[in-house]
């Protein structure tokens, strides 16, 4: 019997432990994921911004420009392109808020030198412009490094040139497979699969032998190991831009896109694998034209998306998806006809805007030579520090983009090595755009913005040498 | 009749008083001689005007030919003399001695033999009795000193007697001094003195320091080189293995070698009287020696005769039983068992214990572990002054009685363990009349068993160890008691010394046998052991966990239980074979194993469920805890099983059912062998020392620098930390040791490092370098494989994060894990102000002195680090280099509590022996 209530026990026991299950895996590490996350903008902390595109030669040099909020030492890093070679450094104490720039040229001339610029403190942004005598090309740089890049608007039609940075600022080797979308789709090139790109080192892919003639052009880089930052650059015999990759959003804004008489065009791509509807929105500075175009996405192509037929310039754009996309402002001389898009898809349908849907364009040659491009900003903001750079025989101007309903008072002030900074206040009108040319250089080289609702600034600079459009970076 | 006039030799009698015997009696026996002596004269003794042999000896005419020399308490026969006599003139000795036997009939010496080291060995059994089977007149090395006749011009050429050494030495020593002068030493059988040895108490002593003397004196010096320091030797084994037979012989060993450092001068007088003008050098003694020890036999015995008695079966040590032992299955059995531990841990022997998990190596200097228990600094992560595992004081003790050898005392411990545990598990199944094949058997599966396989593979090496003590434990409790106030003392402090080695390796393990035992007496509840081993129990527990002091004064049962989640992963197979024992053990035994069977299965079912209940609240350690209490239970099931398979009285049905159970034991062994092909123990393979090598590459960058570890969780080495879902932990490079696999809770520094990871993983900064820097860090470790399509998620986004920074290079030659080295210079865990780095000297930093200069020391702020003035600063502690060493004072109420418990030990340990000899 005592047994028996023992082997009970036991059994109850041995089927109570029998019935126990496994416990769940642990879920990996939230690190940020894989996704792309560039973060909305400067950040009240220390930070590493990456340049791409610097370079200092005989015939080009190149201007990093740097605004702040608080005091902050800047280090920067300028790599050597002579293999094994310690990187050339730099530094400076900077009062904030302030700003300054720093001819790379004045470290280290041995031609392309991608920098590292950290920053002591924040909120602080820094942008690159590269200029030469017959060209200028400038964006903002980059403080995210996520795994998987979005860049738009290139293209290897006759005349033009289309590369793309791969800079790897880090010791770490980095394996990256760029995909490639033109207007045939997916367009596989099996060298770009697998890529190395050595720590602290960087490549430069020209895509003409691999994907030539193509109008249209849109990138995917993404990072199996390591970590890059990569910019599209696109050339022609009339200039040069530069713009980084993007995160996808459903909205962009670019508070400019037609400098000088350029002709501007949308760039984009699905981030998706489902078709995707864009609407594009031009906001002049008398007011908006609403779904001034409209186009059906596919998931495996980019689309071109014309717009100097919708609007006389200066205008800016709002882009919005239904799903998200990457985009980019893409500002071309002129060609003679561009009715219903530069080889854009064929879904792409024109909204009636005007007496007329088809535009002519005369095929003079623009007042400047220059070619011009830029990203745009995902998310309106209140408060934003512009670092500006000027050359001489050229302009900077100021623009900024209120897309809400309502009008926006907007107080701007230099940022720079000066005491007594000017402050100024503009209204912007509902759903329109101001251009404020400002005064850089003599110790100005930046703007600080601040607005009582959400506004985009971007800033342009053209002259003899080109045009050049660089986004914002928000910091509040 | 022969008319021929007979020469009578002349002898003259010396009786050698000693105090110890019956000296009338010896007169009154030497009155009735039939040969008569021309003097008879006594010495020796505590009398003050008493003669020396020596001077006696001188004092003799010199017509006397031979001197009969007789101990005090010698009772000769009439004719003993006389056949003396006779034997010496018709071989011409110089020496030849009478046949002893004691007054039951026993013999006591028929000559003897000595060893190389002048141990005498008589060569007879005890109580041998006397039928004329020794009677041969031969030459023998020594005569045992009782009676013996010896030519008067020979030991007056010799010197006399050396009255230095113990009277049977003292023979021994003239029987040496003579051969080299070329006389013979003989025994005369038919010459018999009946002799009652006295006890010779503690002057035992005086005998081994008279044989050095004795040797030192004959030998030359080629063999002395080596015979002097083997004597050596064998004396501290004598001495260590003395004491599990409860002989405390240490202080007699230096006062053996005292004694005789304080005689070398005579020692040497002695040797050059002796070895001058020989006929003959040590070869001659050897011829007359026999090989070996005669100590390592004489202990080899013993213990062999010690474990016999510990073994079931016959307790009589003659030859027949042993023979008879020999060829059972159980003592086949236990050679094998042996065997095969040495077998399963032959990687521990040549390696040392992997470095996996919570297993690693044994702190290098067993000092720095026990300062570390007794209130010393915690080293784990970035230090604590939490207490530290008693199982490190357990590894501290067994570095420092192994000399500190690099990996003998893991080996010891481990190897050790699971020796421990299958003879237990046979001592506590023979409680209940189980035998030896079966409780092999039942050992065997109980320490290499799945369950023991789980532990190991837990990696909890302390439960390991533990699993060795279990069983003892509970038999201390349960098995037998003698009457008497010494015996139950010393089984009470038995008892506690099992629990508090239970707790110390396992402290959830010392909650186990009182509810064992409990349970077991309440379903036998007549048995009054069982009931009184419960009372024991509880004295066990709560006495143990008094000996996990201070350890025990700041960790809680619960919070140890609840760590972690308990999940044992079993085949199914095991599982069905489980059951069928437990069945077979349960209903097919016979009564009273019926009960042991079912208390069995309910220990093995409990434990199951224990080590399976995480979703109850029960934690890794629990786990671990519960499979040692699920194979003790499956143990006692197999043993029954064995037992009663082998019954030839068993009913049909029971003989079927057991049959079946019988072929489940074969399986549970046969799954026991795997852990044969790792070779250690069980416990998964080395991870951390080869992975962290690369460290040494630059001498002295690992003991000044740490490293982090990141990865999947399970890969890290104890307990780890995490940081959004990724597990992270700092040790010390090249490897970290015992002290670090448990981290203690955050610091400040802790909280510091966290801060720093955050904004790396953030993106905040990309020079996570310098934000380690300030705390030792030099390398970072990914864990796992981080690259590739296989790449475990956790070990790829660690690898993103750090591949990130700008200020660390990847390290690829010779690693297999992915490693960054900061390019900041310099780090160290241990900064002077003048930027020096300090190495980690055992568990504290030392360099050079730097006077009215600072060291910053990169562990949580704590005022007890020295030398003062303290400082926190930054996190972390500043204190003077002015000293060359970073100091830290013990925790005064944790170190008072670790001298009381190593107090108490001995005083356990002393009651212990005090108990077993009185019983």
């Amino acid at each position: 019997m005592r047994r028996i209530v023992l082997a009970v026990i036991a059994g109850f026991l041995g089927v109570v432990g029998a019935m126990q299950v496994a416990p769940t895996d642990a879920p990996a590490p939230d690190f940020g994921g894989s996704e792309v996350t560039i973060p909305d903008g400067a950040v009240a902390s220390p930070s590493a911004w990456y340049c791409p595109w610097v370079e200092a030669s005989d015939i080009v040099d190149s201007d990093i420009v740097v605004a702040t909020d608080p005091d902050v030492t800047v280090n920067y890093t300028l790599l050597n392109p002579v293999t094994n070679t310690e990187p050339s450094t730099a530094s400076l104490d900077l009062v904030g808020p302030g700003a300054a720039v720093l001819n790379t040229g004045t470290v280290l001339r041995v031609g392309e030198t991608p920098a590292i610029v950290e920053i002591s403190n924040g909120p602080a942004t820094v942008a690159s412009m590269q200029y030469a005598d017959a060209f200028i090309s400038a964006d903002q740089c980059l403080v995210s490094v996520p795994k998987i890049w979005y860049l738009t608007g290139g293209s290897t039609k006759t005349g033009t040139i289309t590369e793309l940075r791969l800079f790897n600022p880090f010791a770490d080797n980095a394996e990256v497979t760029i995909t490639a979308y033109s207007e045939f789709n997916l367009d596989l090139v099996a060298e770009l699969d697998g890529l190395d790109v050595g720590g602290r080192s960087w490549t430069t892919i020209d895509f003409a032998p691999y994907l030539p003639f193509r109008d249209e052009l849109a990138f995917t880089v993404t990072t199996n190991k390591g970590l890059v930052i990569p910019a599209l650059i696109r050339s022609d015999d009339r200039g040069e831009a530069m713009w980084p990759g993007v995160a996808p959003a459903e909205s962009f804004e670019f508070p400019v896109v037609s400098p000088g008489e350029l002709a501007p065009s949308i760039a984009v791509m699905t981030a998706g694998d489902d078709g995707v509807v864009v609407t594009v929105d031009i906001i002049t500075e008398d007011g908006t034209i609403r779904n001034a175009r409209e186009i059906v996405l596919d998931s495996s192509a980019p689309g071109l998306i014309p717009l100097s037929d919708l609007a006389a310039p200066p205008f800016g754009v709002r882009v919005r998806a239904t799903a998200p996309i990457a985009a980019s402002a893409v500002a071309t001389v002129p060609e003679a006809d561009v009715e219903g898009g530069e080889g854009g898809d064929p879904s792409t349908t024109t909204t009636v805007v005007d007496d007329s849907t088809t535009t002519t364009v005369a095929a003079d040659e623009p007042f400047i030579s220059g070619l011009a491009g830029t990203i745009g900003s995902a998310r309106p903001a209140s408060e934003w520090v512009v670092p500006v750079d000027s050359l001489p025989g050229a302009e900077t101007t100021l623009w900024i983009m209120n897309s809400s309903p309502e009008a926006a008072t907007v107080n701007y002030g230099q940022l720079g090595e000066i005491e007594d900074s000017v402050l100024d206040v503009v209204t912007i009108p509902p759903e329109s755009i101001v251009g404020i040319p400002v005064d850089v250089g003599i110790g100005i080289y930046g703007y600080s913005v601040s607005s009582d609702r959400p506004v985009s600034v971007a800033w342009e600079i053209s002259g003899d040498r080109g045009v050049a459009l660089v986004a914002g970076v928000p910091s509040g | 009749m022969s008319l021929t006039p007979t020469r009578h030799a002349t002898v003259a009698t010396i009786v050698v008083s000693d105090d110890l015997g019956d000296m009338e009696a010896t007169m009154a026996a030497l009155g009735r001689q039939v040969y008569e002596s021309s003097t008879t004269a006594v010495v020796g003794g505590s009398g003050e005007s008493a003669l020396s042999l020596s001077e006696a000896v001188d004092r003799l005419d010199r017509s006397v030919e031979y001197v009969w020399i007789v101990r005090q308490g010698a009772l000769p026969l009439p004719d003993t003399l006389a056949a003396l006599v006779q034997d010496a003139s018709r071989t011409g000795a110089g020496i030849i001695g009478s046949k002893v036997s004691d007054s039951e009939g026993a013999l006591s010496s028929v000559g003897l033999v000595t060893d190389v080291f002048d141990v005498p060995y008589t060569g007879l059994d005890d109580s041998e009795l006397d039928q004329g089977q020794y009677d041969v007149v031969r030459d023998v090395a020594a005569i045992a000193g009782v009676s013996m006749l010896v030519r008067r011009d020979l030991i007056h050429g010799l010197g006399g007697i050396d009255q230095k050494l113990a009277p049977l030495v003292a023979s021994i020593d003239l029987a040496q001094r003579a051969r080299l002068k070329g006389a013979r030493v003989m025994i005369s059988p038919a010459s018999e003195v009946v002799y009652d040895r006295p006890d010779m108490g503690r002057r035992r002593w005086r005998e081994d320091a008279s044989r050095i003397r004795a040797y030192s004196k004959v030998y030359g010096w080629l063999t002395l080189l080596w015979v002097v320091p083997l004597d050596f030797l064998i004396g501290i084994v004598e001495a260590i293995v003395s004491i599990f037979f409860g002989r405390w012989l240490v202080f007699d060993f230096f006062r053996v070698w005292g004694w005789n450092i304080g005689q070398i001068p005579s020692t040497f007088s002695g040797r050059r009287q002796a070895r001058a003008k020989r006929v003959a050098d040590e070869a001659e003694l050897f011829r007359f020696q026999r090989r070996g020890s005669v100590k390592i036999s004489g202990l080899t015995a013993r213990t062999m005769s010690s474990l016999r008695r510990r073994l079931p079966g016959d307790d009589t040590i003659s030859v027949e039983s042993i023979g008879r032992d020999v060829r059972q299955p159980a003592f086949v059995v236990g050679a094998l068992a042996v065997l095969f531990v040495l077998v399963s841990v032959r990687t521990i022997w040549s390696d040392g214990l992997p470095a996996v998990g919570y297993t690693l190596p044994f702190p290098s200097n067993g000092w720095d572990a026990l300062d570390g228990y007794a209130g010393g600094w915690n080293p784990a992560g970035l230090g604590s002054d939490l207490a530290l595992r008693p199982l490190l004081a357990i590894a501290g003790l067994a570095k420092i009685l192994t000399f500190h050898a690099d990996v003998f005392s893991e080996y010891l411990l481990i190897a050790g363990a699971m020796l421990l545990g299958i003879w237990g598990m046979m001592r506590l199944l023979r409680t209940w009349s189980i035998g030896a094949a079966p409780g092999l058997l039942a050992g065997i599966v109980y320490v290499a068993g799945p369950t023991a396989q789980g532990v190991a593979g837990n990696t909890h090496i302390g439960t390991l160890l533990a699993l060795g003590v279990l069983p003892w434990a509970i038999r201390a409790c349960v098995s037998p008691l003698r009457d008497g106030i010494l015996p139950v003392a010393g089984r009470v402090a038995s008892v506690i010394l099992w629990f508090g080695l239970l707790g110390a390796g396992a402290p959830l393990l010392l909650l186990v046998p009182l509810p064992a035992i409990a349970v077991l007496a309440l379903f036998r509840w007549k048995d009054a052991t069982l009931w009184r081993g419960t009372i024991l129990a509880m004295v066990g527990t709560a006495g143990g966990a008094l000996l996990m002091s201070p350890f025990i004064w700041e960790h809680s049962f619960e919070a140890i239980g609840r760590e972690g989640y308990a999940y044992w992963q079993i085949s199914p197979v095991l599982a069905v074979a489980g059951v069928v024992i437990g069945t077979a053990a349960v209903f097919g035994s016979q009564r009273p194993l019926g009960v042991i069977a079912g208390w069995g299965a309910a220990l093995s079912a409990l434990g199951f469920f224990v080590a399976r209940g995480g979703s109850f609240g029960f934690g890794h350690e629990a786990e671990s805890a519960g499979l040692v209490v699920a194979g003790l239970g499956l143990g006692v099931l197999i043993g029954v099983v064995s037992e009663t398979v082998s019954q030839t009285d068993l009913a049909a049905w029971r003989r079927v059912l057991t049959g079946i159970g019988a072929v489940a034991v074969v399986f549970f062994l046969v799954s026991s062998m795997v852990i044969i092909l790792g070779g250690r123990g069980g416990l998964p393979g080395d991870v951390y020392k080869e992975t962290l090598s690369f460290t040494m590459a630059n001498e002295g960058e690992a003991e000044r620098s740490r490293v982090l570890l990141v990865g999947p969780r399970d890969l890290m080495p104890g307990d780890s930390r995490t940081i959004n879902g990724g597990a992270y932990r700092v040790v010390s490079a090249p490897v970290p040791d015992l002290g670090e696999p448990r981290l203690a809770p955050r610091g400040e520094l802790d909280d510091f490092l966290y801060d720093q990871l955050d904004r790396i993983i953030t993106g905040e900064t990309r020079r996570a370098g310098a934000e380690l820097a300030p705390l030792g860090i030099r390398w970072i470790v990914v864990m796992g494989d981080s690259e590739g399509s296989d790449a475990d998620e956790a070990s790829l986004a660690w690898r993103e994060v750090f591949a990130g920074q700008l200020d660390l290079l990847p390290l690829s030659a010779g690693v297999e894990n992915a490693v960054f080295v900061t390019d900041i210079d310099p780090v160290g865990r241990a900064l002077t102000s003048t930027a020096a780095s300090w190495p980690r000297e055992g568990w504290t930093y030392q360099g050079n002195i730097e006077f009215g200069k600072r060291v910053f020391v990169a562990e949580n702020p704590n005022p007890n680090f020295g030398p003062q003035p303290w400082r926190k600063t930054a996190s972390a502690n500043e204190v003077s280099s002015n000293s060359g060493v970073v100091t830290y004072a013990a925790e005064s109420a944790a170190r008072a509590q670790a001298i009381v418990v190593a107090i108490a030990v001995v005083a356990l340990i002393a009651m212990v022996f005090v108990g077993r000899r009185r019983s």
